[in-house]
This record gives structure tokens, C-alpha cells and sequence, in this order.
């Protein structure tokens, strides 16, 4: 699973080597005020805070920066996303850092929200993530983007004692790199206007997660759909529904989860 | 027909058992049969019943929830070394008939081992069904994680009809606890003894309730029992009542109740004396009331200290058959039964042979 990552990351290599078309604003749709799950970035000194989405800052032109407050309290982490354009197309290699172990040992306690044993003893562990994502407008204001990604843990060794299987929902893919070699994924995604400020997204990521401990290999598929109003170029609503279909060790689940957003842009 | 299913469908999309915790309030029950049968044995005029609390193989693990030790989950090693010599215990007793609560079959505790098809495939017993009464994705606390646990019914020979009667829920919990709570029930089935048809019918009440609903599940598990007897079949109760025999001496204040958590508190019985009065009067019991009221301790069958010994009767055998005198045990070590049961589970075995003919 290793070469999986080694893969990315040299595609990657390879994608931003290659010589460039132009400028990024010569490929761009209509619509980069907003950030979503494809290959552009927020232009160079926009801003974008949202409830779930968290925040996000275009540094340049082509990086953008992004960190969600919210979760950061409990897995410090810190996401960039680097777009080009090429001769192919728009690019983006996406990447993320994060520490885990603090969130792990928060949610090993007794009683309600223990979702694993108070006696776990979380090791040390940074989560390292990178994804290539290719987008075409394949019609006015429609995107199609697609992603390949890696996600692997580094930490010291531990037993199954010593960290027993975070296998909750929708956290489970997400935290299934530490347990494993690693989790290569895979995604696609639909976005596009529907009328005026009504905009819509259609995703889905499809996760393997190989030598997890109880289960062995495993694999988890998570569709999202989600509407959104956009006020303009500084506040959007959205709200959707996010779904996992993984296979645990006690057999194949579907699971829901509706949610609700705002976002603001500066 | 539609409309239900646009509300289930939008109920499920919405979210409304988001961890598939629920059950309907009669649903067919889980059929099991061992991987390798015999052939179903001749009838016999004598019926050899065994009821269990097995503790989901958790043996003399000391658990978070006993109050004696922190452990949650168990690894699949420490649960087959348990089912090992519960399944020896059980060749020992060698029923035709196995009653069981506190069976895992699918849960993160106990390594996700089946133990209904385990003790299938390790013991004589070849047909089984299964009711769950804990079933949760994840339950969010104390590391619990994936659960599926329940009541158990273990046979020499064919089982048919067998249902699972849902049992009411507590009313004195957030309906947060309730959603991950224990969903308790009452599994009825038919043994097919040749032309004999036994009806079990098996339960495992409420252990710490303060709002009643101990004894009505205890009303329910008789009024299933009154059901089938009225109509002419044989009945055989079992289960863990959770409550004492009328006439026990000792109701309250037990050595082995080391827990401060009010929700893991069942130490006092004093308001429970005459919830059996009344099963006592109209069935058979496995040890009759007035020998077990001449002495008590030698019918007791539950101590969460492993430490410690047998202090208190939860588990009972009731049925309208005729109860072949004096075959009534408690099988609490080894000069009761004939093994140490101490540490297999914090429940100790009952067995008891009925009369067919």
C-alpha cells in the first residue's frame, strides 16, 4: 500500500512539472468565490469560514490553505490544496496533516461518548493525507472532478489492547489509516448551479482499508448529496444528507447523516 | 402498503434508528443449526433442561460494570478458552434442552464471536434460535462499541415457531439511554419431542429498574407460560428473573454489591417478595419452594464477586409437566453438579428433567 502513496505523490510530481497552458484564470469556471470537491482554489485573498466546511484562505492565486476550528480543538490539523493548470487540464494535489492521538485519548473515557475503552492508550500518531484531483467544466457552470488519495499513519507500534477499533460511522475510514498499511481512496464528484443561487453537490468516495484488526480487509463507500443557497458572493446555506455504506467487523452497515451548513466568504 | 413504506424510508433516511437499536414487538426469531448434525434422537419420556446465564463468555473477567475491575472488551482467544469450558460444563449436564441468556453472537466485547453457533458446533445440541435483546451498530460508551446480545434456545431436537416477544422498555431513563439500552424480550418456541411438542418459553428481566418494569416482565414471561398451558401443550419457563424466591431470608445488603453507580445497582429486593408468588403456586419449579425456602444457599446462583460464592437465586425453571422429584439442581461446584462453575460465569447452571408422559 505504500507504492499506492508513492504513486500519488510521483503522478503529482509529474502533473505540476509538466509544462503549463497558462494562467489559472484562463481555465477557471465562472464561480471560484466558493470552495467544493474539486481541483480550484479560492482566489488569492478570499476567505472562507463555514460551521462543518471550516476555514479556508486562498494564499496565492493556485494554494489554499484550510483548517476547521472546530474539529482542530480535538485533531490539530492543517490542509493545503495546490491548483494547475496543464496541458491536460486543472489539477490540484490536496494534502493534509494531523494528530489523531488527542482526539483518541479524549474519546477513551467511561460513560456516555466513550467510544472506546477508558484502559485504550492512544499512541503518538500523525496522519499524513494527499489526494491528485482532476475537474472539467463539462457545461456551464457544471463541474465533474475526480480524486485519488492516500491516507497513512505514522506511529509507534501497539497492540489491539492498547488501541481497540475505532470503528464508529463515518469516523471509521477516517480513522482506519492508523490500524492498517495505509487507506487508498478514490472519489468523484458532480457540482454545479441549478438555478440563480441554488447550487448542488453529488459525491462519492469509496475507501479500502486493508488489515484492520477484527475485520482484516474492509471497504466503505460514502455518497453525500447536498443542496446549497448562495447569498451572493458572502453567505450560502446548505444542508444534505451523507452516507456510509462500510463493512465492519459484525457485518456490512448503512449509516445516515443528515446535516446542516452556513458558510460565510470575505 | 406504500404510504408505510414512504414513512419507513423517510424514517430511515432521517435518521430515526441511526444505529439499527430496535425491534418490532413480535418478530420471528433467529434460526441456528450446528454446522455438523446428528440424527435428532428418539423421543424420550424424560426431558433433561438446562437454563445458563453465560455472561457472554465473559467468565470471571472482572468488567467496568460489575464495579470490580475496568475491563470492556475481551480478545478472541480469552473468549474461546471461556466457551471452552462452557461447552464442557454443558456435555457434563448433557441436556436435550439449553436455555441461555447473555449470549453474544455479534459483538465488539466479545471479539465478535458467535456463541450461539460455537456452543452448537462444540456441544450435542443441534438446532438453536436466538433473540437478541442488546443490538446496537455502536453503543457510545464505555467503548462498548457493536453489540448483539441476547436469549438463547439450544436442542437435541427440532425447533419450530419461534418468536420473539418484545418486553416493555424502561420508562426511567433519557430516551438517549433508552435508544442504546437493553430492548429485553421474551423468545418462545416449540421443542418437537417426537410427537411431543414442549413449549419454552425463556426470558432474561430487568436487572435495575426502579420504575416497575422488573415485574412486568416477569407478568408477561407468566402470561406467555398461562397462554401455551391453557392450550394444552407442555410449558417450560426459564430464564434469569432477576428477583428472589419468595421466602428468602437474605433481600438485601449483598457483600458482592461493591458498585456506587446507582445504574448498576441490584441490592435490594425487599419490594420484590411476592413477584414469583404466584409462578411458584401454579408450576413446577426446578427446586421446590418449600425445600429451597428450608435452605437457601443451596439453590443459589449468582455472585459477581469471583471471589466470593453463590449468594442469591435469580434463575428458575417453571413448567406444567410433572418435575422428576429430586432432579432439580443447582449446579454450584463441584459437589453440586460435579465441576467448579465459579469461574465460568458469575451465573451459576440449573438443571432439571420433566416428565413427557
Amino acid at each position: 500500500m505504500r507504492l499506492s502513496f508513492l504513486l500519488v505523490v510521483t503522478t503529482a510530481a509529474a502533473l505540476f512539472a509538466a509544462p503549463a497552458r497558462g494562467d489559472v484564470s484562463s481555465v477557471s469556471p465562472p464561480d471560484r468565490r466558493w470552495s467544493g470537491s474539486n481541483a480550484l482554489t479560492l482566489p488569492r485573498g478570499r476567505s472562507e469560514l463555514g460551521l462543518l466546511g471550516g476555514a479556508r484562505y486562498g494564499l496565492t492565486d493556485s494554494l489554499e490553505l484550510a483548517v476547521n476550528p472546530l474539529v482542530a480543538v480535538v485533531v490539530p490539523h492543517l490542509e493545503a490544496k495546490l491548483m494547475v493548470a496543464r496541458e491536460l487540464g486543472l489539477f490540484a494535489l490536496r494534502g493534509r496533516a494531523s494528530y489523531p492521538t488527542t482526539f483518541l485519548e479524549l474519546v477513551s473515557k467511561e460513560g456516555e461518548f466513550g467510544l472506546l475503552p477508558a484502559t485504550s492508550k492512544p499512541p503518538i500518531a500523525v496522519q499524513l493525507e494527499a489526494d491528485i484531483v482532476a475537474t472539467a467544466a463539462w457545461f456551464e457552470r457544471q463541474l465533474v472532478s475526480v480524486w485519488f488519495g492516500f491516507a497513512l499513519a505514522v506511529h509507534p507500534p501497539f497492540t489491539p489492547e492498547e488501541l481497540p477499533l475505532l470503528d464508529f460511522p463515518f469516523l471509521y475510514p477516517r480513522f482506519a489509516p492508523l490500524y492498517g498499511p495505509g487507506v487508498p481512496r478514490l472519489g468523484f464528484s458532480f457540482e454545479g448551479g441549478v438555478v440563480g443561487g441554488l447550487h448542488y453537490t453529488a459525491e462519492l468516495v469509496a475507501f479500502v482499508m486493508p488489515g484492520l484488526p477484527d475485520v482484516g480487509d474492509a471497504s466503505a463507500i460514502e455518497p453525500n448529496l447536498a443542496l446549497e443557497y448562495r447569498f451572493g458572493a458572502r453567505f450560502a446555506v446548505s444542508g444534505g444528507v451523507r452516507t456510509s455504506h462500510a463493512e465492519y467487523a459484525y457485518g456490512r452497515r448503512t449509516h445516515f447523516l443528515p446535516y446542516l451548513d452556513v458558510r460565510a466568504g470575505f | 402498503m406504500q404510504r408505510a413504506r414512504a414513512l419507513a424510508l423517510v424514517a430511515a433516511l432521517a435518521g430515526c434508528d441511526p444505529f439499527h437499536t430496535g425491534f418490532e414487538d413480535v418478530e420471528a426469531a433467529r434460526y441456528y443449526e450446528a454446522g455438523r448434525r446428528v440424527s435428532v434422537p428418539a423421543p424420550k419420556p424424560v426431558l433433561r433442561a438446562m437454563n445458563y446465564n453465560v455472561k457472554f463468555g465473559g467468565g470471571r473477567i472482572d468488567f467496568f460494570f460489575d464495579c470490580f475491575g475496568d475491563r470492556v472488551l475481551m480478545s478472541k482467544s480469552e473468549v474461546v478458552r471461556h466457551l471452552e469450558r462452557l461447552a464442557e460444563k454443558i456435555r457434563e449436564v448433557d441436556p436435550d434442552v439449553l436455555v441461555v441468556q447473555e449470549l453474544d453472537v455479534n459483538s465488539k466485547r466479545a471479539a465478535y464471536v458467535d456463541q450461539m453457533q460455537w456452543l452448537l458446533d462444540h456441544t450435542e445440541l443441534d438446532y438453536g434460535v436466538y433473540a437478541s435483546q442488546w443490538k446496537a451498530d455502536y453503543v457510545p460508551s464505555d467503548g462498548i462499541g457493536a453489540v448483539d446480545s441476547g436469549n438463547g434456545i439450544l436442542s437435541k431436537y427440532p425447533i419450530t415457531g419461534a418468536s420473539r416477544i418484545a418486553l416493555d422498555l424502561r420508562s426511567d431513563q433519557s430516551g438517549l439511554e433508552r435508544y442504546f439500552y437493553l430492548k429485553r424480550n421474551v423468545l418462545r418456541a416449540t421443542v418437537n419431542v417426537g410427537e411431543t411438542k414442549v413449549v419454552v418459553v425463556a426470558t432474561h428481566a430487568e436487572a435495575y429498574a426502579k420504575d416497575g418494569t422488573k415485574k412486568r416482565h416477569i407478568e408477561r414471561f407468566e402470561a406467555e407460560l398461562d397462554r401455551w398451558s391453557s392450550a394444552g401443550n407442555v410449558v417450560l419457563g426459564a430464564g434469569d428473573l432477576n428477583t428472589l424466591p419468595p421466602g428468602t431470608e437474605k433481600q438485601h445488603d449483598f457483600p458482592d454489591s461493591v458498585c456506587t453507580n446507582e445504574d448498576f445497582v441490584a441490592d435490594d429486593y425487599r419490594a420484590e417478595a411476592t413477584w414469583l408468588e404466584s409462578l411458584y403456586a401454579r408450576y413446577e419449579s426446578e427446586i421446590p419452594l418449600a425445600v429451597y425456602q428450608a435452605d437457601n444457599a443451596s439453590y443459589f446462583s449468582h455472585t459477581t464477586d469471583k471471589n466470593g460464592f453463590w449468594n442469591r437465586k435469580l434463575d428458575y425453571f417453571f413448567t406444567n409437566a410433572a418435575v422428576v422429584p429430586g432432579s432439580g439442581l443447582v449446579h454450584q461446584d463441584e459437589a453440586h453438579g460435579g465441576t467448579a462453575t465459579m469461574p465460568l460465569s458469575d451465573h451459576a447452571p440449573l438443571s432439571v428433567e420433566i416428565a413427557l408422559e
